[in-house]
């Protein structure tokens, strides 16, 4: 049988169509992980602190609530309420209704203590403090007498 | 002396271009209710505050329309979900729509407009009379 001779370039083929597959799916794969995610967040660090976007249109205080747990972890969590009272007929439900909670893994430890959040026109904007042994230390260098 | 005056032989006048913008146009989720009298619209929009909102009605099409206004925040980017941008969307409602009575508020970054029905459009009762 000669199939042994023509196998490995079939091989090749496949590898390389699976090579293809893959890279279509990675530049996708950060938009379709998305799909469904709520709140969309935005992340930002400078040396002393964490900051936390999120998008989180139609929520009040009363219906939002943010922990801090493992000492890295943010979850934001909630219910978004829908004004249906089975009176009307709806021809667009996009606006997602329900129970949603979101852990944030941050690289890390903040000082549970100091976050702070401000909510407003439905934008959530979190500053979390880094622990004091995550942020850089300056070590004075002291000139030799 | 202005510009304009000195260089005398200049009659056209080219107006500052205004800063493009290179913003992102987002298509907002929204929820449309019927109700026996109104219609109801409700578009997410986070971070839009109601200056920058339009609501246009015109020959049974609705737009609206929003600027998403972020605070750029300092820090380097790690996580980046959204950027700021623009929320647009249109709508041909086919119902008869009292154009003069509609209203909006944004509340929460959520706009909610409401469309009543022409009077033409809205249900009636008829009593039926005995005789």
């Amino acid at each position: 049988m000669n199939t042994s001779r023509l196998l490995p370039s079939l091989w090749a083929s496949f590898d390389r169509l699976h090579g293809e597959m893959d890279r279509l799916l990675e530049g996708w794969g950060s938009d379709l992980s998305l799909v469904g995610a709520f709140p969309l967040v935005n992340v930002r660090e400078n040396a002393d602190a964490f900051f936390v976007e999120a998008e989180v249109p139609g929520l009040t205080q009363e219906n939002l609530q943010i922990s801090v747990t493992h000492r890295n972890q943010v979850t934001l969590q909630g219910e978004r309420h829908t004004n249906d009272n089975g009176s009307g007929r709806w021809h667009r439900r996009e606006r997602g209704f329900g129970r949603f909670q979101r852990v944030l893994q941050l690289p890390a430890p903040i000082d549970a203590d100091k976050v702070e959040a401000k909510l407003e026109n439905g934008l959530l904007q979190l500053r979390l403090p880094k622990a004091e042994e995550a942020r850089p230390r300056r070590i004075a260098v002291k000139a030799a007498e | 002396m202005s510009e304009l005056t000195k260089n005398n032989s200049t009659s056209v006048v080219e107006k500052p271009t205004p800063v493009p913008t290179r913003r992102a146009v987002y298509t907002p989720q929204v929820d449309i209710l019927e109700l026996p009298n109104e219609l109801v619209l409700l578009v997410d929009m986070p971070g839009v505050v109601a200056d920058s909102v339009e609501v246009q009605f015109e020959r049974g099409e609705l737009t609206v329309r929003g600027q998403q206004r972020v605070q750029p925040l300092d820090g380097k980017l790690l996580v980046q979900e959204f950027e700021p941008g623009d929320f647009y969307r249109a709508f041909l409602i086919s119902q008869e729509i009292a154009a003069d009575q509609i209203s909006a508020e944004l509340k929460h970054g959520v706009l909610t407009v409401h469309l009543p029905k022409s009077a033409a459009a809205q249900p009636r009762r008829i009593t039926v009379k005995t005789s």
